[in-house]
């Protein structure tokens, strides 16, 4: 039997994340996007960068795996790219929760690189449900 | 000379990204500094969880994309018009989730432009009803 990988971001996200862990309050994971994710292809062409936003998804899911609920983005405060993911990168979260009142969630992000000391930032309110 | 209409699809063409991460169909109209997109969510959209429903944040890669197809349209119709790098977005609100079967429209003006860095005003609509409205800070790497 074949085993088909789904083309949806979202389901080949979770295959990328690895390691998570909490400390002192806040979640730690690792990614890395393997030369077959979704997002390389046709962004860019003979240049492969992971999308910005598919950046903003994998925070969202170390958020969803660690608490155990479905999350919903209400809005992206702010986001901030600094440097390129390529295939096979491997970068660091770290989720910082700032606020919480109720199911909504204010949630800071840093991503940081092996050679890129920052990579990405951005706070993110988001809702969240039980599975 | 081109008529507005295959300069309109030819924008399109042109924006850097390609395949299933080309989340825009058609420029439908565009002016001094605005412009507007269309796209319908079909079955294959790489964004759509299991539900039908797509992941709310690609709302900014649709906003990003109709910019660079505009900026394709006011350039420069070379083929080659360089890579639209999304930089930062600020204050993108989620209003409603789209579907399968959604035609959006996106509306995008430009609010400040500084050598290779732009600042995007977006907003994305189902017919009349609000989804997601927020800023982006593009860079052209031509």
């Amino acid at each position: 039997m074949t085993e088909t990988v789904s083309d949806k971001i979202y389901n080949q996200l979770s295959e990328c994340m690895c390691e998570p862990h909490e400390s002192k309050g806040r979640i730690y994971a690792k990614f890395s996007f393997p030369t077959t994710f979704a997002g390389f292809k046709g962004h860019f062409p003979d240049n492969p960068v992971v999308p910005g936003i598919c950046i903003i998804q994998a925070g969202m899911l170390i958020c969803e795996k660690w608490y155990k609920r479905n999350t919903h983005l209400k809005e992206i405060l702010y986001a901030k790219f600094f440097s390129p993911v390529r295939p096979e990168m491997l970068i660091r979260f770290e989720c910082i929760k700032i606020s919480q009142k109720q199911d909504n969630h204010i949630i800071k992000i840093r991503v940081a690189g092996t050679k890129a000391p920052k990579v990405a930032e951005f706070k993110l309110r988001i809702n969240s449900k039980k599975k | 000379m081109n008529t507005l209409t295959e300069r309109l699809t030819a924008a399109v063409e042109n924006i850097p990204q390609k395949g299933p991460m080309r989340l825009i169909d058609t420029l439908d109209h565009a002016e001094n500094d605005s412009a507007i997109a269309s796209t319908k969510i079909k079955e294959d959209m790489i964004f759509l969880r299991e539900n039908g429903i797509m992941d709310d944040v690609a709302y900014a890669e649709m906003i990003s994309q109709a910019i660079a197809a505009f900026n394709c349209f006011k350039g420069v119709e070379q083929p080659d018009a360089g890579e639209w790098l999304l930089v930062g977005i600020e204050n993108l609100e989620v209003k409603k989730s789209a579907c399968i079967g959604d035609t959006l429209k996106i509306s995008v003006k430009k609010q400040t432009e500084l050598g290779s860095f732009s600042v995007i005003e977006g907003v994305v609509k189902r017919k009349e009803e609000l989804l997601a409205k927020g800023k982006l800070k593009l860079f052209c790497s031509a």
